[in-house]
């Protein structure tokens, strides 16, 4: 055998470096993979079905652009390499403002139609989540104000657009505390569009909304 | 039958020195407005209350120089239509900013911080862009850091530091014109809550406690005049509603913001809305008055409220001390005259019924 000592040195090197390569995109995987188990995304209104929306949305960006209200982020690497670079919303920057004025630039701006559009007409608020609903609030009351320090706030509901998906309790008493209002969320009232959570004083927020309960649109040409 | 003679004599003189007494707690309010009294104007269209009201406090001239800078701070934060008590009437807004203008005021600039964003759809929807446009005045959205400036607040007991609008800063004159509303967290809503729309962040005082910081912050913003809009009250579900909306038809103005709130809380309060209450409910009407802000006491602001039928209103009302003016113990002595008489009439009669049955 020739003595092939650049091969054999270049192999070494090549080994090392093939085995790091491999060691980094396992590890990536691997968070990947981890990241994708955590719950689905938060979409814009009228997202198609998850699967659909997943497959068909061409990652664009172009309904980030258009909201009024900067409610819409791009997803990063951190949720899964199926959701990276598809939209959602996060309510901690904006939130959407369909149901306070039927505003639907993100579902114009859609090229591959995964926003399919929604229309609000003839319905009072309190109805909206027959048709809109991107996710549902909810609140730990280990952090919210009334719940934990007996100190009036609502925050939440002062802000809230649909009528009825934030009602009050409790503030009949006499005395220190016993007058405080405490917010109660109706799941199925709520249409997610995430204006309590915007506007939740505490850090980290009490009020948060989810994608749970959300109910997709089909998908049309 | 002469023993019962005296006895109703005794009765009829009772009852009326207790008459006389009650009177006596009436007549000891203001008889005519003056510069520190609350006025309640009242029977009149929305925008004949609003210059009503201050017509009877002097006349916008005497708040508002030639040339000043004049900041109105309405209820403009909720994107809800006009009519629903969630933000002072338009037209009240209006009327206000043009007898601003008449007053001789260089710029009227119409502000609040919104609260549903994004600000110039809000101001939209709710038509206060459209009334301070309409009459020459302007609307700025207050929503950006930038347009917020740190001061400090001396004396103030939680809330030491607060960013406030640079635009209430460079004004010369602050017109408060918030409407009269329920609130879910503080109980209502008037003047003093109504100036958390020229902070920037609001969250600070949810954290903190909003009476303690209420009462703090209206030791940084002085208000030179307080409109209070309560022609179409919210009076459940407040601050943003849908709620029980009631056509109250007034509007009350007052140069002490405290009093101005009690006042106009006590409007909705005596109709047994438990909520505009001043006790555990709206504590920072209570706190601003122990800071010195101004009077939070009910009896001695009662006293000193002053109620305008806009209608009968000619002119600014005279000085109470004119001269001819009927005295104040006219009720107490005419009273107790018919009194006098009404028993001396009772003994007459029984004594003829006495003679008549002997």
């Amino acid at each position: 055998m020739p003595s092939s000592t650049p091969f054999d040195a270049m192999s070494r090197r090549h080994f090392i470096t093939t085995v790091g390569a491999g060691a980094a995109v396992s590890i990536m995987g691997a968070s990947l993979a981890r990241a994708s188990a955590k719950e689905p995304v938060l979409r814009p209104p009228g997202a198609i079905d998850e699967d659909a929306f997943l497959s068909l949305c061409a990652r664009c960006g172009r309904c980030i652009p258009v909201c009024p209200n900067s409610a819409l982020r791009l997803q990063g690497p951190g949720n899964g390499l199926q959701n990276l670079m598809t939209p959602k919303l996060v309510p901690s920057k904006g939130y959407c403002i369909m149901p306070v004025n039927g505003c639907q630039n993100c579902i114009k701006a859609c090229p591959a139609k995964v926003l399919q559009p929604i229309s609000l007409e003839g319905l009072s608020s309190s109805q909206f989540s027959s048709r809109l609903k991107m996710g549902t609030a909810s609140v730990d009351t280990r952090i919210c104000i009334p719940y934990a320090l007996k100190q009036p706030c609502l925050a939440c509901k002062e802000i809230c657009p649909v009528e009825g998906a934030i009602t009050t309790k409790g503030g009949e008493g006499k005395g220190p505390g016993a007058t405080v209002r405490k917010p109660v969320f109706n799941n199925d009232v709520c249409v997610g569009c995430g204006a309590c959570e915007n506007a939740c004083p505490t850090t980290p927020k009490a009020v948060t909304v989810s994608s749970k309960g959300a109910k997709r649109t089909q998908w049309r040409a | 039958m002469r023993s019962l003679s005296r006895r109703r004599f005794l009765e009829i003189g009772a009852a009326t020195s207790f008459l006389a007494l009650l009177n006596e707690r009436t007549t000891g309010a203001q008889s005519t407005p003056e510069p520190d009294s609350v006025v309640v104007a009242r029977n009149g269209t929305p925008s004949e209350l609003a210059s009503g009201a201050v017509r009877s406090l002097g006349g916008m001239d005497s708040f508002v120089g030639a040339g000043d800078v004049v900041l109105i701070k309405p209820n403009a934060s909720f994107s809800v239509p006009p009519g629903t008590g969630a933000n002072t009437s338009p037209e009240i807004a209006s009327t206000v900013a043009r007898l601003a203008l008449e007053a001789g005021a260089s710029k009227v600039i119409l502000t609040d911080h919104r609260i549903n964003k994004p600000g110039p759809l809000t101001v939209q929807i709710n038509g206060l862009r459209e009334a301070a446009e309409g009459c020459g005045g302007e609307f700025l959205v207050l929503q950006q850091e930038s347009d917020f400036e740190t001061v400090d607040l001396n004396q103030a007991r939680t809330l030491t530091k607060v960013e406030v609008a640079k635009a209430y800063l460079e004004s010369d004159v602050l017109i408060n014109l918030p409407v009269l509303k329920h609130h879910d967290a503080t109980g209502s809503s008037v003047g003093l809550k109504g100036l958390m729309g020229l902070v920037y962040d609001r969250t600070v005082f949810h954290r903190e406690g909003l009476d303690a910081t209420i009462a703090d912050l209206s030791l940084g913003i002085r208000p030179n005049l307080t409109i209070v809009d309560a022609t179409k009250t919210l009076m459940t579900n407040g601050p943003r509603g849908p709620g029980e909306v009631i056509e109250m038809g007034k509007v009350v103005a007052g140069v002490d913001p405290v009093a101005v709130d009690v006042a106009s809380m006590a409007l909705a309060y005596s109709l047994g809305y438990q909520d505009f209450g001043i006790d555990d409910r709206n504590a920072y009407v209570k706190i601003a008055g122990e800071l010195g802000v101004g009077d939070s006491d009910p009896s001695s602001v009662l006293a000193r409220t002053f109620e305008v039928d806009v209608k009968e209103q000619i002119g600014p009302c005279p000085p109470s001390t004119r001269k001819g003016a009927i005295p104040a113990w006219t009720p107490y002595a005419s009273l107790s005259v018919a009194s006098v008489a009404l028993g001396l009439a009772a003994m007459v009669y029984d004594r003829r019924r006495t003679r008549d049955a002997k």
